[in-house]
């Protein structure tokens, strides 16, 4: 038994008891640091969901394409839709415009005349073309005065 | 501070920042609360105070300059939430925010949202009898081993100004404890 060392075979980390009573106070303090306050169970789980349902987050960019997609394809068709109706409205008035012009212009030239300008004259852009700063309006109150377009020399460049 | 910017960026940007929000959530909700909670001591109102911490850090969040940690930022609205919350409350009752507290502290033997022995009530009692910045400061010095560099920063006030009020709230602790 003398032979035996009465020293411990067991072993402790560096400075172990150097920082014991710090890591043990450690210990203490963190389990009351809540001072006794609880609260319900489940709680911190509860509220994440409760906060994350009070989030409004912005549309993320490819969901804000598609969600103003029908938008763009509206305004597009909008566009489309316009422009047609824009040709319509303006090219009526224009189209009577042309068809006046052209009875008119068969009422007061004889055939020799209506031959040597009808390649000119029967087609609507020039029409248009000569007469484009003419209101529809001003040449039916010319026609009604009696003083047509043919009359007071419009069609001639001389 | 080169990770704080990516994850300020993944919060601000839309395809991100749901992710990195309930990344931010699952990381402070606990200390915030408890923070929040020391404050109001109700754990009612310190919910109240907790969700309206989280919704305005998600809608300040681009207005934060990052001159100083997430953290520091966050600590700073939640102080001022439970702050606000407790002055709307002892308003409304026509009291001080101090009154307020020691009611609130009077109530909590029979709270069910506190289970502390007759030391920890004690505490809690000569706590809530102290001034609101000392309490502040007592607080989140003591339970919460904050920094005084980073308090200073929440609280706004100097360093020399926090440890004056720390060394006055121990003192005034001891004194009530003891009588």
């Amino acid at each position: 038994m003398n032979r035996i060392d009465k020293k411990s075979p067991f072993k402790v980390p560096k400075n172990y008891f150097d920082h014991f009573d710090k890591r043990l106070n450690q210990k203490i303090k963190t389990k009351n640091s809540t001072n006794g306050l609880i609260t319900p169970h489940g709680y911190f789980m509860k509220v994440e969901s409760e906060i994350l349902n009070k989030i409004v987050y912005p549309p993320q960019k490819n969901q804000a394409y598609k969600k103003h997609l029908w938008k763009i394809i509206t305004a597009a068709a909008a566009v489309v839709a316009i422009f047609y109706l824009n040709k319509n409205i303006f090219t009526a008035p224009e189209n009577q415009l042309a068809e006046f012009f052209i009875e008119d212009y068969l009422t007061y030239n004889n055939t020799y005349e209506i031959a040597d300008y009808s390649d000119y004259y029967f087609e609507t852009d020039n029409f248009l073309e000569n007469y484009e700063s003419i209101a529809i309006d001003d040449v039916l109150e010319l026609r009604l005065y009696g003083e047509t377009p043919t009359n007071l020399n419009l069609f001639d460049d001389e | 501070m080169e990770q704080q910017n990516q994850f300020i960026e993944a919060l601000t940007s839309p395809d991100t920042q749901e992710v990195a929000f309930k990344k931010l959530l699952n990381d402070y909700k606990e200390k915030l609360y408890w923070h929040v909670r020391k404050i109001v001591i109700d754990h009612e109102d310190a919910d109240d105070a907790l969700q309206n911490t989280f919704i305005k850090v998600f809608e300040n969040i681009r207005g934060f300059k990052g001159n100083s940690s997430i953290y520091t930022w966050m600590y700073k609205i939640a102080t001022h939430e439970a702050l606000n919350l407790l002055n709307k409350k002892s308003r409304q009752l026509g009291v001080s925010n101090e009154e307020w507290i020691e009611k609130q502290v009077a109530q909590l033997e029979s709270d069910i949202y506190f289970d502390g022995d007759a030391m920890q009530l004690k505490l809690q009692k000569a706590i809530a009898k102290l001034p609101e910045k000392q309490r502040l400061v007592f607080n989140m010095k003591y339970f919460e081993e904050i920094k005084y560099e980073k308090m200073s920063e929440i609280l706004e006030t100097s360093v020399g100004g926090l440890k004056a009020s720390y060394h006055h709230a121990v003192k005034k602790i001891k004194n009530t404890i003891n009588e």
